[in-house]
């Protein structure tokens, strides 16, 4: 219990310093902090496999992506204040509705929770093994098709940001003094 | 003790702090990390109902969403890139020409 | 098996091929371009063969019937929009085939939201078609216009898709499982419904009016098709709207179909409806560009094709399809018309237009039936998809809901016909002179009208067909209210 409520508060502050800190740097780095206290809390809840994946692919490669763009854009720190005063307050309602409706709502009806038995027998199913056996048998098209899924992401990644051909001869014949 | 619904609550908290985010921030690249903030509080709640639930299938799916979220930011990002270049800032800002 | 089978793989293995040999066949545009309209043709036969063979592939994807429909709808709004590309590959960056991966990719994305059995499968189907549209409507890299409605369109989805996965994750709290029937077995066995149910539905529902652009969730629809390709804003229009109102249905029916589940939904579609109906046509009424026009237009449809739905019956189900069908012809042959025209020097307001009866005949008069589909006038796919939506409205008791769709009809008739006015009644501005529509274009236009004629005379046949696939899922389907 104390666990959680440590691993809970610091991912939480880890969020709040996302959406408030005004350097995107900084802002990145509280993300950082949030993706790796959620690893911690997979961690808790048996499922070591996924913690592994959280920390390599989430906040290893995704990050390190979030912050290549924000070095080569050299963003500044911009503005909390919204443009609008109006779609702030929306924000805050929108954002207070939503959890206050699910947390009342997961609070309603609690549910029969499993005990610690329970919990080290769900070891088994963290594991690096039992994933594989389930993403390789009952979730092998599914598996398939992220792949299709990620070659979109390559297409439009290559194809949004790629330059003209032209363009980009006539960059590199500046490049070198021609 | 600790019970299902913390967890659910922790999400419920979290994705309400993404959700703020998103509606609130400027930066382009922000609003994509409020995004995160999002998928991983339904991460939270997947992997949390997945172990109360003694499943396999929760893990699995936790798995292709940090996938599909790879994906999605890198379409993101390179759009951001290219906001970036025909306007000289990546935020909504310049995002207003049609509005007329 | 084998032939769904076959038309998948065509899908996924064949966008991804089109991507290798632009390289081969050195970037010959006609070639790429005829390489992804094989494709998607090919696609379409295969998905065609295989309606008569039920079954479920990896235990993920059902098979024939429902899907097979699915899949040739799909396969249709690919091979139509690549027949529009074609008309003008050198707008789309000619040689390169990533458009053609990308059209074909969307369709995949909508077969499999169709054909899933698991709420992983439906998911990973609606990122699929909305992350080739995200590309899509950036598709122009230099054109400020271009990026902005794909940023937006990209946020707002963005946003869409955590709703969604939120209520999915909920869903799969409450169901104990990812699969429809497991979810529906559960919740028949539950004493009392899970409260987590509750928002998971809800959320689910905000997933996918942000999907399918309800009102209020449709705030980027008009840019992101003012803004987009032409033909993107075709494919963006149809295509993955079409996989998601078939994907809920199947959805809402195979998992949530318990009564006490279904009232819930049934009454929030309906609200949905009339919202979505009723805002989209009056903010049609005053638009000036002809693609934000249609962007409006396409809301307040899918708030027609929600009224479907909403019936909660087999008969209601059955008529969506076939709307989402006609819709799919109309659409993209409305939106081919204008980036034709727009390619002959015609400009994307509707002043533009004036006088277009006299300069281009041909295509005028194709632009006008697709525009009376649109409204809903009789013999014409529009018509037909709209009669049986209402026709399923009423028997399921919804008068009202029924009454204020027609009464949207009318409203829908002012912004359609002063289209159809400037064109024929009105002179040309000034030095009018004729306008020539290329080829290709104008075979995609008549494939098109052709289409919307033959469903609007000869509805009968497809409802058939649609009512077989169906069958399977009619003990889950909830009949009346």
């Amino acid at each position: 219990m104390l666990t959680f409520v440590v691993l809970s508060v610091l991912m939480i502050v880890g969020a709040v310093g996302v959406i408030t800190l005004k350097q995107p740097v900084h802002a990145a780095l509280s993300l950082v902090a949030t993706l790796l206290t959620l690893a911690v809390t997979y961690v808790t809840l048996q499922a070591h496999f996924l913690a592994a994946i959280q920390v390599i692919v989430y906040a290893g490669a995704i990050m390190v992506l979030f912050l290549f763009v924000i070095m080569l854009l050299n963003i500044q720190g911009d503005q909390p204040q919204p443009h609008f005063r109006w779609m702030q307050i929306v924000a805050y309602l929108t954002a207070l509705l939503a959890a206050g409706a699910i947390a009342a709502t997961a609070f309603l009806s609690p549910r029969e929770l499993p005990n610690a038995e329970l919990m080290s027998e769900a070891l088994a199913g963290g594991g690096a093994a039992a994933i594989g056996e389930a993403l390789f048998n009952d979730f092998v098209l599914a598996f398939q098709l992220v792949g299709v899924l990620l070659l979109t992401g390559i297409i439009g990644a290559v194809s949004l940001v790629q330059r003209k051909a032209t363009q980009t001869a006539k960059d590199e014949r500046e490049l070198s003094g021609v | 003790m600790l019970t299902l619904n913390h967890f659910l609550a922790l999400g419920a908290i979290l994705f309400a702090i993404g959700l703020y985010g998103l509606l609130s921030r400027r930066n382009l690249v922000a609003i994509l990390m409020s995004v995160e903030i999002l998928l991983n509080a339904i991460l939270v709640n997947v992997v949390a109902i997945a172990r109360f639930n003694d499943q396999a299938q929760g893990d699995v799916f936790a798995l292709f969403i940090i996938a599909i979220a790879a994906a999605e930011v890198a379409v993101g990002l390179a759009l951001f890139l290219n906001v970036f270049r025909l306007n000289g800032v990546a935020t909504v800002d310049p995002l207003r020409r049609m509005k007329e | 098996m084998v032939f769904s089978l076959i038309a998948l793989l065509l899908l996924a293995l064949g966008g991804s091929m089109t991507l290798l040999f632009a390289t081969v066949l050195e970037r010959n545009p006609v070639m790429t371009a005829g390489g992804g309209l094989g494709v998607a043709v090919l696609a379409l036969m295969f998905f065609a063969l295989s309606y008569e063979q039920p079954g479920v592939l990896l235990g993920m994807y059902q098979l024939g019937g429902l899907s097979a429909i699915g899949g040739m709808i799909l396969s249709l709004i690919a091979a139509l929009t690549i027949l529009g590309v074609m008309a003008n590959p050198h707008k789309y960056r000619a040689g390169l085939s990533e458009i053609y991966a990308l059209i074909l990719f969307t369709a995949l994305g909508g077969t499999l939201m169709i054909g899933a059995n698991n709420l992983l499968l439906l998911y990973i189907g609606i990122e699929l078609s909305s992350y080739s549209t995200y590309i899509l409507v950036g598709y122009y890299r230099d054109e400020r216009y271009s990026t902005e409605a794909a940023t937006k369109y990209f946020v707002l989805g963005a946003l869409a898709s955590a709703l969604l996965l939120y209520g999915i994750s909920l869903l799969f709290g409450a169901g104990g499982g990812l699969y429809y029937d497991q979810i529906a077995a559960t919740l028949a066995a539950a004493d009392t419904l899970p409260a987590l149910l509750w928002p998971g539905l809800a959320l689910l529902l905000a997933g996918f009016g942000f999907k399918l652009a309800l009102v209020p969730f449709h705030a980027w629809t008009p840019d992101a098709y003012q803004g987009a390709p032409t033909m993107a804003a075709a494919l963006l229009s149809v295509g993955p709207k079409a996989g998601a109102v078939i994907a809920l249905g199947n959805l809402l029916t195979q998992a949530l179909g318990l009564e006490a589940i279904s009232g819930v939904w049934q009454q929030a579609l309906i609200w949905l409806a009339v919202l979505t109906m009723t805002v989209g046509n009056l903010q049609a009424l005053n638009q000036r560009n002809l693609k934000r026009l249609l962007g409006y237009s396409s809301v307040a449809q899918l708030g027609t094709i929600i009224v479907g739905l909403a019936a909660g019956t087999l008969a209601g189900f059955q008529a969506v399809i076939l709307y989402a069908l006609g819709y799919a012809f109309t659409n993209i042959g409305a939106f081919t018309s204008i980036a034709a025209l727009r390619d002959a020097g015609v400009g994307e307001e509707v002043d533009d237009y004036a006088g277009l009866g006299k300069r281009q005949p041909q295509a005028a008069l194709l632009f006008t039936l697709f525009l009376l589909s649109l409204a809903g006038v009789p013999l014409l796919a529009g018509f037909a998809g709209k009669l049986f939506v209402f026709k399923s409205a009423v028997d399921a008791g919804l008068i009202v809901l029924a009454t204020i769709a027609v009464l949207n009809t009318v409203i829908a008739y002012f912004y359609y016909f002063r289209v159809i006015v400037k064109m024929w009644l009105q002179p040309a501005a000034d030095e009018a002179q004729p306008v020539n529509v290329n080829a290709i274009a104008m075979t995609a236009l008549a494939l098109g009208v052709i289409g919307v004629l033959v469903i609007g005379t000869f509805p009968g046949p497809f409802l058939e067909a649609i009512a077989t696939a169906l069958e399977p899922l009619g003990g889950l389907i909830i009949v009346g209210r």
